[in-house]
């Protein structure tokens, strides 16, 4: 029963859970009941990639109306894998979550706080589950507006994040927008909002209305991937919300974006060299090389180690960008490999930057003296991700670059290898900053030592173990995302 | 002139749409942001409504005598997008709001040296 009603129990959960969380008025409890919630989801997320692993697809009909009348979601390996990630993440995030709003929300608005996130977490995996594009938009909205609010609830630490949820308000407003203006245009020409089914009809429609169509929807999607030159509502938001909740989004949000980049390669990305197409999938490795060296070296000159994370991300999806650009099914399986690879090893940074924020009160780089004395296994979790981030071999994050490089230098594209050693110097560069902030900075005065509060422990600690497991035995995550990317080019046509 | 008659729903749209849109880039207000965002979204439900229009037909009621129906789902798509507005201008205007109570104003150039990212941390009162 629960198994074959796995696909949107997933989303019905957290999505008809959350206002009961808003409702109960004892913050510790709310807080225990989200952690609850996102576990559960977690389950729900890995019964569905065990249906799934063998290649099933699973299509399930709500209010059995058959597609593509009907709206149908429909789980293929990518979502449910996708679909594991961000209830994972939420799970991990929902630990410290509590522990990290002391102090920076007041206990009555923290209920609510946990009800955003459910509903945040809800919209995301909406995304990733349904077959419906017009769907795709609702959960958009669904996961943008909760992103708002959580974002401004920062405001207790730093009156900051609410000009900056207010310029992702008018931003993530604006690029949805033009994602339903899009779908407008290929509804016009297809008489079907299915995507399955649109990919089909694709090919006989009208194309000039497909490329306006595609158009919106690629300029709507690339603002939520934080593509430039429409990353700018990024790193202040990763920066001013609630450090749990920036741990959050750096897992998931962007992610979702390039999800739906390759969900939707059917039409957005074209087969090349047809009249009146565009072919998107050209534009991409030049805007992610403009990502990861840009990223990279403004990263290089940030004062506030949140921010700088927040635009070593943006330099990270760049190398996703560029993996996709080069196309096929194998640059779609490094673009996955880069995908699951960053949201952990970032992930494993964020919650640590919220340990120590924590701790410290503050994020900022002078605020970091002495840290390898008095915090030193949040130091140490903080250099392992630095040195995956750098593409140090045995973490995640040598996988990751060795996949890009290696498919670039088979396709002898040498713009993209150089772009991606050069990018790993500037690293060096932004990661020795942290170990310069924490290790050789004197601080004013000798503080007691005391490291990460016990519930940072396991997430921070799990994620920096799986930064150092999936580089050390890199084969499953690799098998995964070459079958993955196998399913898609298989089933799209 | 059959076009700029027939089409007169899908003028209004791009007048609609460019006017909302330059809105939300030109003006320094907030508020008067939000209101572009608005007319810009407006500008979309037109757009979905007039491409559900079919010629000569009645809007989608049955009835005995008519046979020739307009598509009903544009309209319905375009109600889901009509919540999603209303919400995003509530949240937005919730924003504003707080913004005022915290800086004081809500022009975007005066408050451009009050968040710049070099300053420290200045949060609302803690509890």
């Amino acid at each position: 029963m629960i198994a074959q009603n796995a696909a949107v129990l997933v989303v019905v959960l957290p999505l008809l859970s959350a206002p009961l969380v808003a409702l109960i008025r004892n913050p510790a409890i709310a807080g225990a009941a989200a952690l609850v919630i996102a576990a559960l989801d977690a389950v729900l997320a890995t019964l569905l990639l065990c249906q799934t692993l063998d290649g099933t697809v699973i299509s399930y009909h709500l209010g059995n109306w058959a597609p593509p009348i009907g709206i149908e979601y429909r789980i293929d390996l990518l979502a449910a894998a996708m679909a594991c990630l961000l209830s994972y993440a939420a799970t991990l995030v929902a630990l410290f979550l509590p522990v990290s709003l002391q102090g920076a929300v007041s206990p009555g608005d923290r209920p609510r706080l946990f009800a955003a996130f459910l509903l945040c977490l809800a919209g995301l995996v909406g995304i990733v589950v349904t077959g419906d594009i017009f769907n795709v938009f609702v959960f958009l909205e669904i996961s943008s507006l909760s992103t708002y609010v959580l974002i401004a609830m920062g405001a207790g630490t730093d009156r900051r994040a609410l000009t900056a949820a207010f310029d992702y308000l008018i931003l993530g407003a604006t690029g949805a927008t033009f994602f339903v203006i899009g779908i407008a245009f290929l509804y016009v020409v297809t008489g079907t909002l299915n995507m399955a089914d649109l990919g089909e009809r694709m090919a006989t429609a009208p194309k000039r209305a497909i490329l306006v169509g595609s158009s919106f929807i690629f300029v709507g999607v690339a603002l939520k991937a934080a593509m430039l030159p429409l990353h700018r509502w990024m790193p202040n938001a990763y920066a001013y919300a609630p450090a749990a909740i920036g741990t959050f989004l750096a897992m998931t949000a962007t992610k979702v974006a390039i999800y739906m980049l390759i969900r939707m390669s059917d039409f957005v990305f074209d087969t090349p060299g047809e009249i009146g197409r565009v072919n998107f999938a050209a534009l991409l490795p030049p805007i992610g090389l403009a990502m990861l060296l840009a990223g990279s070296v403004i990263a290089v000159t940030t004062k506030d180690l949140r921010r700088l994370l927040a635009y070593s991300s943006i330099a990270n999806l760049g190398l996703m960008l560029v993996a996709l650009g080069l196309g096929g099914v194998a640059g779609i399986a490094a673009a996955l490999v880069n995908l699951f690879n960053h949201a952990i090893i970032k992930g494993g940074m964020f919650a640590t930057t919220a340990a120590v924020l924590h701790r410290r009160g503050s994020t900022r780089m002078e605020a970091l003296a002495g840290l390898s004395k008095d915090m030193p296994v949040a130091f140490g979790l903080l250099v392992l991700g630095g040195l995956a981030l750098i593409g140090v071999p045995l973490t995640a994050g040598f996988v990751s670059k060795l996949v890009v490089i290696k498919l670039a230098f088979d396709q002898a594209n040498w713009l993209v290898v150089g772009g991606v050693l050069l990018t790993s110097l500037i690293t060096v560069a932004y990661i020795w900053r942290i170990v310069e902030a924490g290790m050789l900075a004197v601080p004013e005065k000798p503080r007691p030592r005391r490291d990460l509060h016990p519930a940072f422990i396991l997430p921070a600690g799990l994620l920096g173990a799986a930064t150092l497991g999936l580089g050390i035995w890199s084969e499953p995550m690799l098998t995964l995302a070459s079958r993955i990317a196998a399913q898609m080019i298989g089933t799209a046509p | 002139m059959s076009d700029l008659v027939g089409l007169f729903p899908y003028w209004a749209v791009i007048v609609l749409m460019m006017t909302g849109l330059y809105i939300v880039i030109a003006q320094g207000n907030l508020v008067k942001k939000l209101i572009g965002l608005g007319i810009f979204q407006v500008s979309v439900f037109v757009l979905y409504i007039a491409i559900g229009v079919v010629d000569g037909a009645t809007p989608p009621i049955l009835s005995p005598g008519f046979n020739s129906y307009s598509n009903p789902l544009p309209s319905v798509l375009i109600l889901t997008a009509i919540v999603v507005g209303v919400a995003t201008l509530a949240v937005g205007l919730a924003l504003a709001v707080r913004i005022r109570e915290s800086f004081g104003t809500i022009e975007e150039e005066d408050l451009l040296p009050l968040t710049m990212p070099e300053l420290p941390p200045d949060g609302e009162a803690r509890s």
